[in-house]
């Protein structure tokens, strides 16, 4: 891995995203972009080749969080961390199985678990 | 066999016993003993004498003689006097000089030529016999004859002198009589009654028929010649005296019924008649028997069944009644003289209906008997009305029968009258109950149905045919899975048959149905199993209720609900994002205000956001969305409270002891504050100088319903004296306001080695009037 590592960020409240993209920032690591949408999501990820995405399962648009990590997932092997508040449903568990993703973090998130979740992808 | 010698004559003797005049007994070879045959027989001696002595006179007297008189010469040649020729219907000169032979009967001409031999031969004197002539006309003439030898002074025949009686008269009667003879012992053998002869002095029995002897017994030798005592016939010897001093008296008994007993014991009943006959100048006892013991065993018979059908009658719960013609009773049982308010027979017999019942009534029933006798046909089980004694309505079910003697003559009534009124008092129950559930049944808005155990309707209340089709045979004969979709059909069917397997009832099945008009319509059935005395399934019935509007009604409140469920949940997902978004925005201030002050008040307004974000985020996950688990919520906040608002040069160890206790949305929010607010004190002023601190927090819910939260450390605790409540701090006033104002709670304090926090607050599913 060259430099810091690149994170894409997808989430789509704006303020929320502002607040992590600056605390991810202060902790050293460079964010590649913000996306608020599934397909947004896909496109940067596509282009820009992140080297973790910090997912937010609920998204603007037609286009949930999971979708929007399996069309990642279509060309992609990125680590991919989801956020949600729904990890203790059992429908939200099965269907983001397929999407692999290399953890799940409880909304609201706490930056310290945050942080060691990003480490801990960045390692892979 | 009889001895036929024992029967001669018989004459009917007349009751005294005195026989009238005898004819007499007459043997071939007897001697004449009439005064007649003296009279001829001393004439001849006279003449015999005279024709020694005078020829004259001997010739007067045979010429003269009114007996017939013959004599005849060695050669046959005879001379009749005129008696003689009279009895043969010729005159003298006639048979002058005839042979005897010419005029005999040819049957009897050898037996007159033995005789007359035996006088030429000196074999007799004089012979006696009977023999028949030749009348002129060419009938027999029965002679009865006398003849003696006349011979000369050298004892040579000269003639043979014959006196000669007509006996023909006599003879002709013997003749009947022994046609009559043999006529009274084949009558005597072949009488089909038992016959007996029986010796009027000494009883002992001459003679008895086969009949007799197959009746008693006996052999013929063991009763010739015994009395009645001796071979034991009689049952009762006095019984017999009795006949026999009637018989004395009367000379005939008839009829007389006697016990008798049969050879070996055996007793039978038999009639007895018995009449005293003559017989060859005897007294004669001729009994006969007809054994009816048979005919008195039936008799008998007859008489207990009549007896036990009499008291049967009488007894009889229905009343029973005999009437004539007319209508007057003949004979009734006591049920019926129990009804009519008499004792005896006495009080009813004669008597008529208009004698007991009011006119109406007795018109009534007369009148139908008048009918009965007209037509000659019977009236059965009709209802008919009557009234008692006491004036109360009875119903009968009647029946009477015209009786009718051996000419078809009706001669009485017979009546049955079986007590219905109970019958029909619950007939008209029935009657008023079946119209009730038939109205209730029309006017129910339900169907009621019944079918059998193949599940084959039977029975259709008018709302079936409503549904599913107007004639009957639309719903009748038909199942309910007729009138369902496939898929339908085929599950109900499946639940039906568990059901039925049970014999259980059928209990809010609900089901769709298609009916006459296409219309798709949801039906809750409830039924109950019909069982045999067996405890056999015979089917079911029960109710089914549309409720298809009840069920468009229920799916839209559940669309609705889930509507507003949705929007609930969108609604906390929503304020818990822009509760999270505040936080973030406060963050960033936060950070980007360069005030450590400022910075640390932003963050702990941050806590407090989160705090009340966490319990949105709870109730969109709770299924109930009024209510989140405490026990759930407290163990997330304290975790990000020792997250994200620790201390970091401070070690904190954390004990959570909660129940699970679910709250209102309202009760979560204040204590969710409070406990920040708690720990928010706790990081700030309990940390001792070795920078560790115990700290634990307690939820229980108390018996009475009462939460209580402790939160307690074992930190530096506060000043001697300190007053919680007279603090100017907001975190403590907050606290305080918390639960004392909103949540109508305590709140305790203590300090010792670190501080404790108790917190009680009124059960949270209290009404909140009695919360406040």
């Amino acid at each position: 891995m060259m430099g810091e590592p690149s994170i894409l960020l997808v989430e789509d409240e704006a303020i929320i995203a502002l607040d992590l993209r600056r605390k991810l920032q202060s902790a050293g690591y460079r964010v590649i972009g913000t996306a608020a949408t599934g397909e947004d999501a896909a496109a940067l990820a596509e282009r820009g080749h992140p080297d973790v995405v910090l997912m937010d399962n609920h998204l603007a648009g037609p286009i949930d969080g999971i979708k929007a990590a399996l069309r990642i997932r279509a060309h992609s092997d990125v680590p991919i961390i989801f956020m949600t508040g729904y990890l203790q449903d059992d429908a939200f568990r099965e269907r983001v199985r397929p999407v692999r993703p290399v953890a799940c973090l409880d909304k609201p998130i706490v930056l310290e678990e945050l942080l060691k979740a990003i480490a801990a992808a960045c390692r892979l | 066999m009889a001895p036929k010698t024992s029967i001669k004559r018989i004459s009917t003797a007349p009751a005294g016993g005195t026989a009238s005049p005898r004819k007499k007994t007459t043997r071939k070879t007897a001697p004449p003993t009439n005064p007649g045959r003296r009279s001829a027989v001393s004439a001849q001696k006279r003449a015999e004498k005279g024709w020694r002595g005078s020829e004259k006179a001997f010739q007067n007297a045979f010429e003269k003689s009114v007996i017939g008189k013959s004599l005849t010469r060695p050669d046959g040649s005879v001379r009749v006097n005129k008696a003689m020729a009279d009895m043969l219907g010729y005159s003298i000169k006639a048979l002058e000089g005839r042979n005897w032979r010419d005029i005999t009967h040819p049957d009897d001409i050898d037996t007159t030529q033995k005789n007359v031999d035996a006088l030429l031969s000196g074999k007799a004197e004089s012979v006696r016999f009977t023999k028949r002539f030749i009348h002129k006309d060419g009938h027999a003439v029965w002679v009865d004859l006398g003849s003696t030898l006349r011979r000369d002074e050298n004892g040579r025949p000269l003639y043979l002198i014959t006196d000669l009686i007509d006996i023909s008269e006599r003879k002709h009667a013997e003749e009947i009589l022994r046609a009559s003879e043999a006529t009274f012992a084949a009558l005597f053998q072949a009488n089909a009654s038992a016959l007996a002869l029986t010796g009027i002095e000494d009883g002992r029995i001459l003679d008895v028929n086969e009949n007799w002897l197959a009746l008693m017994g006996f052999r013929r030798e063991e009763v010739l010649g015994k009395t009645a005592a001796e071979y034991g016939g009689w049952k009762n010897s006095a019984a017999r005296e009795d006949m026999r001093r009637k018989l004395a008296a009367t000379g005939s008994v008839r009829n007389h019924e006697a016990v008798c007993v049969r050879k070996g014991g055996e007793e039978i009943t038999i009639l007895f008649s018995a009449q005293i006959v003559e017989i060859e100048g005897e007294r004669i006892l001729l009994s006969s028997a007809v054994d009816i013991t048979e005919r008195k065993r039936a008799e008998a018979a007859l008489a207990a069944e009549r007896n036990i059908l009499r008291t049967l009658i009488d007894y009889l719960p229905d009343n029973v009644f005999i009437k004539d013609p007319q209508g007057l009773i003949i004979l009734n049982n006591l049920t019926h003289r129990r009804f009519l308010g008499r004792q005896g027979l006495d009080d009813v017999v004669g008597k008529s209906d208009r004698d007991f019942f009011e006119p109406a009534l007795a018109d009534r029933y007369m009148e139908d008997e008048r009918r009965i006798v007209e037509s000659g046909r019977p009236l059965i089980d009709y209802e008919e009305p009557t009234v008692d004694r006491e004036g109360r309505l009875h119903w009968y079910l009647t029946t009477k029968v015209p009786v009718r003697d051996s000419r078809g003559k009706i001669t009485a009534l017979v009546g049955i009258n079986h007590d219905i009124t109970e019958r029909k008092q619950v007939e008209q129950a029935l009657k008023e109950n079946e119209e009730r559930l038939r109205d209730i049944l029309f006017s129910t808005a339900d169907w009621v149905w019944e079918v059998d155990e193949n599940g084959v309707y039977t029975y259709s209340s008018q709302k079936g045919f409503d549904l599913f089709g107007s004639p009957p045979e639309s719903v009748i004969g038909k199942t309910p899975f007729d009138f369902m979709p496939p898929d339908e059909a085929r599950r109900i069917a499946a639940i039906f048959a568990e059901i039925a397997a049970h014999k259980a009832p059928i209990k809010d099945l609900e089901n769709w149905n298609i009916t006459k008009t296409g219309e798709k319509i949801c039906i809750l059935t409830n039924g109950v199993p019909i069982l045999d005395g067996q405890g056999n399934l015979k089917g079911y019935r029960g109710v089914d209720k549309d409720i298809t509007e009840h069920k468009k009604a229920e799916e839209q409140i559940r669309r609705s609900l889930q509507e507003k469920e949705i929007l609930l949940r969108e609604i906390y997902h929503r304020t818990k994002n822009n509760m999270n978004v505040i936080s973030a925005m406060l963050s960033l201030r936060g950070e980007s205000c360069g005030d450590e002050a400022t910075t640390r008040t932003l963050r702990d307004i941050e806590d407090r956001i989160k705090a009340m974000a966490l319990v949105h985020q709870k109730l969109y996950e709770s299924p109930d969305l009024s209510r989140i688990d405490m026990r759930d919520y407290l163990i997330d906040l304290t975790s990000l409270l020792m997250k994200t608002s620790r201390p970091p040069d401070g070690l904190f160890r954390l004990e959570c002891e909660a129940e699970p206790l679910r709250v209102p949305v309202d009760m979560a929010i204040p204590l969710g504050m409070i406990v920040t607010e708690l720990f928010s004190n706790v990081f700030k002023h309990a940390l001792p100088e070795n920078g560790e601190v115990g700290v634990r927090l307690h939820l229980v819910q108390s018996g009475t319903g009462e939460i209580e939260l402790t939160l307690s450390d074992d930190g530096i605790g506060v000043p001697p004296g300190f007053d919680f409540r007279a603090s100017q701090t907001l975190g403590l006033q907050t606290v305080f306001m918390l639960v004392e104002h909103q949540l109508q709670g305590r709140v305790d304090f203590q300090s010792g080695r670190g501080v404790t926090c108790r917190i009680r607050i009124p059960a949270p599913d209290l009404p909140v009037e009695a919360r406040t």
